[in-house]
């Protein structure tokens, strides 16, 4: 027992690890079949659990409409949108004969099927949601600017500072406060989409190498501690 | 008018009429090797520049190297004709002799000043005098899909008019490239006109088993790797100083705030697979925390995004409240699933944020446009935040709404620095060790870079010669080859 669960899951990672740090290095069609075979099984066992995701969540929110605990009532909701969106995609109900149009074996599933339930479902109700949410960005990126610039010590200033000349040289009303100076003249490093481009291009990509180096450094270090199993805790249990 | 004039008129009407129906064939083109064409109509005039085009020399065609056998390269030197709106094209034929017709699949033509040999490291190694040698590479598994999609399309015209009931015509069938017996010709083409060259070019592909493209990335690897596991052994025999982390220092501080408040702790591995590195960093952080959390006795929820995720977090914070004693507080439900879709997976999360108000909220692993979203609720709420990503792009998002956050690399030695093993510090020593050796190698391509600068000015065709060569070829050694 104590192999299946220690041993084998370190055996496997060093095994296969090994194996795909190799077949990067072989351009062959065998290799590369091989590769993508393991990409493959990652997708098989992606699919099987999502079986164990959907146990989770349902698992949970039946048990709070159950025990009647405060808010069931959007457990419900969730339950009910499940059943309906599952019901819906309920692809065909029998193979589709030759040229036969879609929505003859996609009644009312299948994205394919624009007129179907499914669809509808998915683009008036789904994608409104996600859109709203993701809507909300542009005032929390208001919030946390206004948070940010306040200029309470010299760092804050140099980002406050920073900040309104990079947007300034990213629009063309800003632009145009520098457009006098001449493009040819000594000073033209003075127009704002120059001083723009300065900041990101230099002192901004140089921040952003480092960081990128240092993360492909980790990546590569934490990856050597899980092949050769030094590096344990995400299978549980210690170090 | 009389009728035999009347007559001739109206039969000479008649043949200048019936000329206008007789289908000319072009005049064959006299000069160099112009296209015998089939299947687009050339023009009649090959044009005054494509016929002054100096032909280039040395076109040569060979197997495609660190490829999987399934490409060939044509290389030609740089023509001294450089008119402009001239482009160099490929045509082929299957067999020797022609008709050679234009590339069946999408190929871009070349233009005078593109595809040279230097700019492409992947396939050709770097020497200043291939900046003046073209390439063109044909991949021949493009027949293949251009015969398979010009078949699927005919197929689907051919059932819709069978269903239709039309005129279907013969069922189309899918034609065969004779692979081995591909034969090519480099040409110039211009506003629709094209001349092609004399040359005759056929070469087999060969599979490749080493891609040599790579070599410097198997190098570098091997020697970080060994210079890892040696680091691990040092690290077995003696301490080894790690500057502080200071949001790593705030963990122990959210957890025991979480305790005292009696309030959960939120704890996201991210929005991407157990396949990244970074989600398997935030896995090996929740153990820690979890083992702390079960030591006080507090809560700590995990909404996971990916099912593998939850399952591995499941059994690392299993694992960690049995290390700690403390298996009868383990609860499988607090780690759970809640959507793999990525605005609904924010909205469940702050939802639950703004319901429990959490004392603490960590955000490690890897995110995406959501960073902020969570940051400025979980903000909101009045939780101490820590957060670690090795996604650049987010690392701003996060600090501006976040307490701590550990910027890239930190996450992943965040383990280490917590459990101070010995084994882990190792591998964090050898990352220190090979950024040094980047930093010697930056310095380096920076001095190079300045002295071959200077050495153009004097001599810009082979600035700083065999050295200034030896120069550029180092920083090349150093450089993505990406084709």
């Amino acid at each position: 027992m104590t192999f299946m669960r220690r041993q084998l899951p370190i055996i496997i990672a060093f095994v296969l690890g090994v194996f795909t740090f190799i077949i990067f290095f072989i351009p062959s069609a065998a290799s590369q079949e091989a590769g993508l075979t393991l990409d493959s099984w990652v997708a098989i066992i992606s699919a099987f659990a999502m079986v164990l995701g959907i146990n989770s969540i349902l698992g949970q929110h039946i048990e709070r409409v159950g025990k009647r605990r405060p808010g069931y009532g959007y457990s419900w909701v969730l339950i009910l949108s499940f059943v309906a969106m599952t019901i819906a995609w309920i692809p065909w109900w029998r193979a589709p004969e030759l040229g036969a149009p879609v929505t003859s074996y996609y009644p009312w599933g299948g994205l394919e099927n624009t007129t179907g339930v499914f669809s509808w479902m998915f683009f008036n109700m789904m994608v409104p949601m996600q859109a709203t949410v993701f809507s909300i960005l542009a005032f929390y990126i208001a919030s946390a600017a206004y948070r940010s610039f306040r200029a309470k010590s010299s760092q804050a200033l140099v980002l406050l500072v920073a900040a309104v000349l990079v947007m300034l040289g990213r629009v063309p009303l800003g632009t145009s406060l520098t457009g006098w100076i001449s493009p040819e003249s000594t000073f033209a490093w003075l127009r704002l989409e120059n001083i723009t481009g300065w900041l990101l291009n230099v002192p901004n990509a140089a921040g952003f190498r480092g960081i990128v180096l240092g993360v492909g450094l980790g990546i590569i270090a934490t990856s050597v501690r899980i092949i050769f199993g030094i590096e344990k805790t995400y299978m549980g249990g210690g170090d | 008018m009389r009728a035999g004039t009347r007559n001739r008129l109206f039969c000479l009407i008649a043949a200048l009429a019936a000329l206008a129906f007789i289908p000319f064939a072009h005049a064959a083109n006299d000069v160099g090797s112009a296209a015998p064409f089939a299947g687009a109509v050339p023009p009649p005039i090959t044009p005054r520049v494509l016929l002054a085009f100096q032909q280039p020399e040395e076109i040569e065609v060979r197997d495609l190297p660190n490829d999987d056998g399934t490409s060939i390269v044509i290389t030609w030197r740089q023509s001294p004709s450089q008119p402009e709106k001239v482009r160099y094209t490929v045509y082929f034929s299957e067999g020797p002799d022609g008709p050679y017709k234009p590339l069946p699949f999408d190929f871009r033509s070349i233009s005078l000043d593109e595809n040279l040999m230097a700019e492409n490291l992947q396939y050709f190694s770097y020497k200043r005098e291939h900046r003046n040698y073209h390439y063109a590479i044909i991949n021949l598994t493009s027949f293949d899909e251009s015969a398979a999609n010009e078949y699927e399309n005919a197929m689907l015209v051919y059932e819709d008019k069978l269903a239709n009931g039309l005129p279907a015509g013969p069922e189309p069938v899918l034609y065969e490239y004779d692979l081995e017996n591909l034969y090519f010709k480099l040409g110039v083409t211009t506003n629709g006109s094209v001349r092609l060259f004399d040359l005759v070019l056929h070469a087999d592909p060969v599979e490749q088993w080493f891609d040599w493209s790579k070599f410097n990335v198997l190098i570098m690897g091997v020697v970080f790797v060994g210079v890892i596991l040696f680091m691990i052994e040092t690290a077995r025999r003696k301490d080894m100083y790690i500057r502080r982390i200071a949001g790593l220092d705030a963990v122990d501080e959210a957890i025991g705030r979480a305790t005292e408040m009696g309030r959960p702790m939120f704890y996201l591995c991210g929005l991407d697979p157990m396949t990244t590195v970074s989600t398997i960093a935030a896995t090996n952080l929740l153990g820690h925390v979890a083992r702390k959390v079960a030591n006080y006795e507090s809560k700590v929820k995990v909404p996971c995004f990916d099912p593998i995720v939850m399952s591995v977090c499941q059994e690392t914070v299993r694992e960690a409240y049995f290390e700690a004693g403390r298996p009868d507080a383990y609860n499988p439900d607090n780690i759970f699933f809640l959507t793999n879709d990525q605005f609904s997976y924010v909205a469940a999360v702050n939802g639950m944020m703004v319901r429990e108000k959490p004392a603490a909220n960590f955000f490690f692993g890897y995110y995406y446009a959501e960073s902020l979203l969570l940051g400025e609720v979980g903000q909101s709420t009045g939780a101490i935040q820590i957060a670690g990503t090795d996604s650049n792009v987010q690392i701003p998002f996060f600090i501006t709404s976040c307490d701590y956050v550990l910027i890239g690399e930190e996450l992943y030695a965040a383990s280490a620095y917590i459990s101070r093993e010995p084994k882990l510090m190792g591998s964090i020593k050898a990352s220190d060790m090979a950024k040094a050796v980047i930093l010697i190698a930056l310095l380096a391509g920076l001095v190079f870079s300045i002295a071959l600068y200077f050495g153009a000015k004097a001599n810009p065709q082979h600035p700083l010669g065999v050295f200034g060569e030896w120069m550029e070829y180092f920083m090349e050694v150093f450089n993505q080859h990406a084709g």
